[in-house]
């Protein structure tokens, strides 16, 4: 069990990193138009508060949960990217499949960064290039540079709308997020229900929860 | 036929002292062989039965029961594997014939499209994996010889040699590697690329000491990544359906014809087919398989962990990463990694 100085640490921690976040959205994009300089202004931020939580020891692991739900909430578009992220099997879900399977996505995609995002070790992201996509999808294209190994490509998809910034992808070394999670999860539906997809990430993520919280 | 398999059993039996270590040591290798052909082989036998390849027809031959009286075959305890590369070249073979059950599997229980099922479908043709169904057989049977060998010799390698020396190690590799990345750079004329392979060979052999050091990479020559298979992309051919092979892992058809075509674009190649120590071959195969398991240990230890299907990640990851490359990471303008990204539900 957490201790209660342990919770309270990480609301501090949290709350430091949410008040950031939200003065840098409203100060930062205003009423203004969807430009692409605003988008990489907009990655800009996201980068610095994710080193911020990066710099987090990963052996506290509720903190660093807790740091990337923030991200999460704040800079992605949570709703679409759930929509997406099932595909064309959307359509056939009816209500409580998508409220349920909205609760343990969320959980499971903060479960997927927690784990796979390793500790800062000063490595530097700089913006290779912007691209508008559509007018209102841009590309953020950054490099991440390490000290030993090549630099990561890392690219964004920045949509915007009612003067607000979201990102709806992420890819690494044109590894894209959601096209490999609607890949496995399609195969999962198919084999399984949607029902099925449901129940194996309520599973998987209380794997993670005992494997989290007590150490 | 049978002298040539007779031949080749007398080789793969024969009793020389193994790279590993004397005959006890291999004792340990042929133990650890039979435990992997007898289960490879009862999962095949069980997907044949299930397929109507029972008992009693040509299928004993193909999965490794052996007829009566045959004297071929490596479950016979004479022609027991004894040296490390033993095992490998009976792997090969178990895996000859694990492809000829495949084959009579491919055609027995090729998926079925889905087609009542628009959703269904069109899914299944994004897969391009029609032959999903022993492609996962093959996958788990990989996944099972990774944990009982590689991941652990892996593991073992990244306790036993520092940083340094694995980097070294790393990057002499690679350096051996320019010549395939010139070749194919040249092969789909990007004189640009291959000029950068070119001067990283020459850079990293000479001032980076045999290739110890990657100095081109400080020098603002990162590495480019080309093999025959992209080259094969680039001159229009068709990537083909997913195939996982056994022991090489994710591939597609042009890939698989792509790492045929590497092997005759690597100088190592003929150097090797021009001396008789025949241990060196297959120690370059076991490093770079180190080296590069080593490099993905806690990688892929979390996104099994995070994976409700890690076949299909796999699959994905794979497909997204060749594509990439294909496209040199040329990300924006014309290619767009988000592409299939669906923006109509």
């Amino acid at each position: 069990m957490l201790s209660k100085g342990y919770i309270a640490r990480r609301h501090v921690v949290l709350g430091a990193i949410g008040l950031t976040i939200a003065h840098k959205i409203t100060g930062g994009i205003g009423a203004a138009r969807a430009t692409p300089d605003g988008a990489e202004a907009f990655v800009r931020n996201l980068v610095d508060d994710a080193i911020t939580v990066l710099r987090i020891p990963t052996d506290q692991k509720a903190d660093r949960e807790a740091g990337f739900r923030q991200i999460l909430l704040s800079y992605f578009d949570v709703p679409l990217i759930t929509r997406l992220v099932v595909g064309r099997y959307w359509r056939r879900a009816n209500d409580a499949q998508k409220q349920a399977f909205s609760t343990v996505f969320e959980q499971h995609i903060i479960k997927v960064y927690t784990s796979q995002l390793g500790v800062y070790r000063d490595e530097r992201v700089e913006v290779r290039n912007v691209a508008a996509r559509t007018d209102k999808d841009t590309i953020v294209g950054t490099e991440v540079k390490r000290n030993a190994d090549p630099p990561l490509r890392i690219d964004w998809l920045v949509r915007e709308s009612d003067g607000e910034y979201r990102i709806i992808d992420v890819a690494a070394e044109g590894v894209s997020m959601m096209t490999t999670k609607r890949s496995e999860f399609s195969s999962v539906i198919a084999r399984d229900g949607m029902d099925g997809l449901i129940e194996q990430l309520e599973a998987l993520n209380a794997r993670g929860a005992t494997e989290f919280g007590e150490s | 036929m049978v002298p040539k398999i007779r031949r080749f059993a007398t080789r793969v039996g024969s009793n020389r002292v193994g790279i590993v270590g004397p005959a006890s040591v291999s004792r340990v290798w042929t133990g650890l062989f039979d435990l992997v052909h007898a289960k490879m082989m009862r999962r095949l036998s069980g997907r044949a039965a299930e397929n109507g390849l029972g008992e009693g027809n040509g299928a004993d031959f193909l999965i490794g029961r052996r007829p009566r009286g045959a004297r071929w075959g490596l479950a016979d305890s004479r022609l027991a594997p004894r040296r490390p590369v033993d095992v490998i070249l009976a792997g090969g073979v178990s895996f000859a014939r694990a492809a000829l059950v495949a084959g009579a599997l491919m055609l027995a229980a090729c998926a079925t499209p889905p087609e009542d099922d628009p959703i269904a479908l069109a899914e299944y043709e994004a897969n391009n994996d029609p032959f999903e169904p022993i492609n996962r057989e093959i996958f788990d049977i990989n996944l099972f010889l990774d944990r009982i060998l590689l991941k652990p010799a892996a593991q073992a390698y990244v306790w036993l040699f520092p940083v340094e020396f694995r980097d070294a190690i790393h990057n002499i590799l690679t350096n051996a590697d320019e010549p395939v990345n010139f070749a194919n750079a040249v092969l789909q004329g990007d004189a640009e690329r291959a000029a950068t392979a070119f001067g990283r060979l020459a850079i990293n052999t000479t001032l980076g000491v045999g290739g110890m050091i990657d100095v081109a990479s400080d020098l603002g020559l990162e590495p480019v990544e080309e093999d025959f298979g992209q080259t094969l992309a680039v001159w229009g051919i068709d990537s083909g359906p997913y195939l996982v092979l056994p022991i090489f892992g994710p591939a597609t058809v042009r890939d698989g014809f792509g790492r045929v075509g590497d092997f005759f674009f690597d100088p190592l190649t003929y150097v090797l087919w021009n001396t008789d120590k025949d241990y060196i071959g297959p120690s370059i195969l076991a490093t770079t398989a180190l080296d590069l398991r080593s490099r993905n240990l806690d990688t892929l230890d979390e996104i099994e962990r995070t994976s409700v299907d890690f076949y299909a990640t796999i699959r994905s990851l794979y497909q997204q990463r060749r594509e990439d490359l294909i496209n040199n990471g040329v990300t924006l303008e014309d290619e767009d990694p988000f592409i299939s990204d669906p923006f109509d539900y």
